[in-house]
Parts: C-alpha cells; sequence; structure tokens
C-alpha cells in the first residue's frame, strides 16, 4: 500500500474525472479515450501537442466539450 | 423575503438529513423562523436525527391532502422555539405527492417562514423531483469519495436542466490527515472537478455521531463540525465568513485519529 507510486487521491481524481466526462457526455470511457486520442493526433499532424498536459472538459448546459492542448513549440519559441 | 432550499446528493448516507438538521438550528439561531420538511416519503429520518419522533402526529402528505391543517403538522423543536419539523409520511411511498403539490406546500410555507429547508430523498426519481419542484436554490452535500462526488455531479447535471440556476456544493466528512497524506480529495480536487461554487466544507467528526445518537445537533457547540455548520447557515443568510482552518487544529486532530 506504501510503495504503489501514485498517491491514491490522484488515481481518484484521475478516475472521476473520467468517468463524469463520459456520464456528462453519454458515451463509454473507452468511446472518450479513443475521442481523446484522435484529437490529439489530428491535431499533432500540425503542430505538436504537450501530451502529458492535455485535458478534456465538458459543461453540462449549455453541453459543450472542451480540449485544453498546450502546445510544445510555442513554449520553445517563447523561450528562444 | 424567504427562501426555500433543497438539501440534495443524489447518492444516500453522504449527510442530507444531517445537513438539513443543523442548518435548520444554525438558522433558528440566528434568530430565522425555519422549518426543516422532510420529503422522503416512506423512510423519514430528519425526526429522529432531531429527536422530534415520539411527537409526530400528522405529516406532509396528511398536510397535502388536506387531511389537517398546516400548522397542525408542524412540530416545534425542543431547544429552539424557531424552529419547526414537518415530518415525511412513513407508511406512504413518494407516489403519493406530485411536484405541484409541492410548489403549492412551499409557497404556503414561505409566509410563515424566513426559511424553508427541505431535505431531500437519495436518489433521482419522484421523491428527487418532488423536493427540487418549489425549492429557489440547491444544496448539493457530497464527501471526498468516488462514488459521491460521481452522483453529485450527475444531480447537478439534472437540477441545472430543471432551470435551477442557485446550486452551491458542501463537502462533508473531509479528514485533513488523509487529504495531507495524499489519500483522500481535498477541498480543491472536488471543486475542481464539480466546478460549482462551494458554500462550506464540514470536518468528519465524532460529535456529529455523538449527537444524533441523542438526536441532537451540533450547530451551536464548540466542535469543528459545529462550527462549519454554522458558518454555512451564516453563508445562506448572505454572510461573509471565512472558512474555517481545520488544517491548523491538527493537534487536535492527530489526537482524534492516532490510535
Amino acid at each position: 500500500m506504501f510503495f504503489r507510486g501514485k498517491k491514491s487521491c490522484h488515481v481518484a481524481k484521475d478516475r472521476l474525472k473520467v468517468l463524469i466526462l463520459s456520464d456528462r457526455m453519454g458515451c463509454s470511457p473507452d468511446l472518450l479515450k479513443m475521442l481523446k486520442k484522435d484529437i490529439i493526433s489530428s491535431v499533432s499532424r500540425y503542430i505538436s501537442v504537450d501530451q502529458e498536459h492535455v485535458d478534456f472538459r465538458v459543461s453540462q448546459k449549455p453541453p459543450v466539450i472542451t480540449a485544453y492542448l498546450p502546445l510544445k513549440e510555442a513554449a520553445q519559441r517563447f523561450h528562444m | 423575503m424567504s427562501e426555500v432550499i433543497v438539501i440534495t446528493s443524489g447518492k444516500g448516507g453522504v449527510g442530507k438529513t444531517t445537513t438539513a438538521a443543523n442548518l435548520g438550528a444554525g438558522l433558528a439561531m440566528a434568530d430565522k423562523k425555519t422549518v426543516m420538511v422532510d420529503t422522503d416519503i416512506g423512510l423519514r429520518n430528519l425526526d429522529v436525527v432531531i429527536g422530534l419522533e415520539n411527537r409526530i402526529v400528522y405529516n406532509l402528505v396528511d398536510v397535502i391532502e388536506g387531511n389537517c391543517r398546516l400548522k397542525q403538522a408542524l412540530i416545534r423543536d425542543k431547544r429552539y422555539t424557531n424552529l419547526f419539523l414537518l415530518p415525511a409520511a412513513q407508511t406512504r411511498d413518494k407516489s403519493s405527492v406530485e411536484p405541484e403539490q409541492m410548489v403549492k406546500l412551499c409557497d404556503d410555507l414561505r409566509k410563515e417562514f424566513d426559511y424553508v429547508l427541505l431535505d431531500c430523498p437519495a436518489g433521482i426519481e419522484q421523491g428527487f423531483k418532488n423536493a427540487i419542484a418549489g425549492a429557489d436554490r440547491a444544496l448539493v452535500v457530497t464527501t471526498p469519495e468516488v462514488s459521491a462526488i460521481r452522483d453529485a455531479d450527475r444531480i447537478i447535471g439534472l437540477l441545472e436542466a430543471n432551470e435551477m440556476t442557485r446550486v452551491h456544493i458542501i463537502i462533508n466528512r473531509i479528514r485533513p490527515d488523509m487529504v495531507k497524506n495524499g489519500d483522500m480529495m481535498s477541498v480543491e480536487d472536488v471543486e475542481e472537478i464539480l466546478a460549482i461554487p462551494m458554500i462550506g466544507v464540514v470536518p468528519d467528526d465524532e460529535d456529529i455521531v455523538i449527537s444524533t445518537n441523542r438526536g441532537e445537533t451540533v450547530a451551536g457547540q464548540d466542535s469543528l463540525s459545529g462550527r462549519a455548520f454554522q458558518n454555512i447557515s451564516r453563508r445562506l443568510m448572505g454572510e461573509e465568513v471565512p472558512y474555517l482552518d481545520i488544517q491548523g487544529k491538527k493537534r487536535f486532530w492527530n489526537r482524534l485519529f492516532r490510535k
């Protein structure tokens, strides 16, 4: 229990985020995973995305999906 | 300027009834004439939590069906003279009441009281629909657990779909020691996930169990949970109250949980 690495509150939060997203959208967590993957890969074809920090949200009213896709290149350009 | 507030959660056992009882006591202590309505028809509990179970003669369904006058069904609290309970019927079921009848009841109660607190049953069926029908605002009680938060999100969606615009969350049974160790989601985590403004945090507290055993409320007592509930009552009345520093009570908490 003590050496599992990730703290249980982070595991809970990650699971909840996926669960709530799929509940709100009315689709399965698997489908959601595929959708996320597709969005990231299509954007990545044009510009490189910092995949570690990608975040998806769905508001309930009005129902809107928001994808937060931080860009790698822009960050680098900024530091040049 | 009276207000009808529904206390709901989706999931059962997260503390709706305890919250209703303690907010009722908190508002009554602030000289607000308050009525707590148990809308959990068939599974009434608010009466026993506040120790009024032996005084019930008439109930909510009797009022709605016209078997008695509203005032005959209201039970005055033992401690606070401006706190009243309208108990649920125990031998009926949720379908004995329609949302329109609840709206009418809430409007009748508005004339008499400053605050009407509706203790909502668990679930999202008829009982929930009845409870939210006449309310101006909603308090969604959750605990920092995945199941409770998931259900709270579902409830928030349903409230929004029913044009309820004033929705706040109460995070109940938080354990600062576990949050500190990374084994319980923090207040910030829950707020981030639900994306709804919070109106209060109630620490997990042995005093709640002890008070409920006795049929008393913790609001007004010198315990962390008692102060937390009293603060929420004040925020309901529009006061700006700083949040309790539950982490600051580290020694107190360590003493409680060191076994």
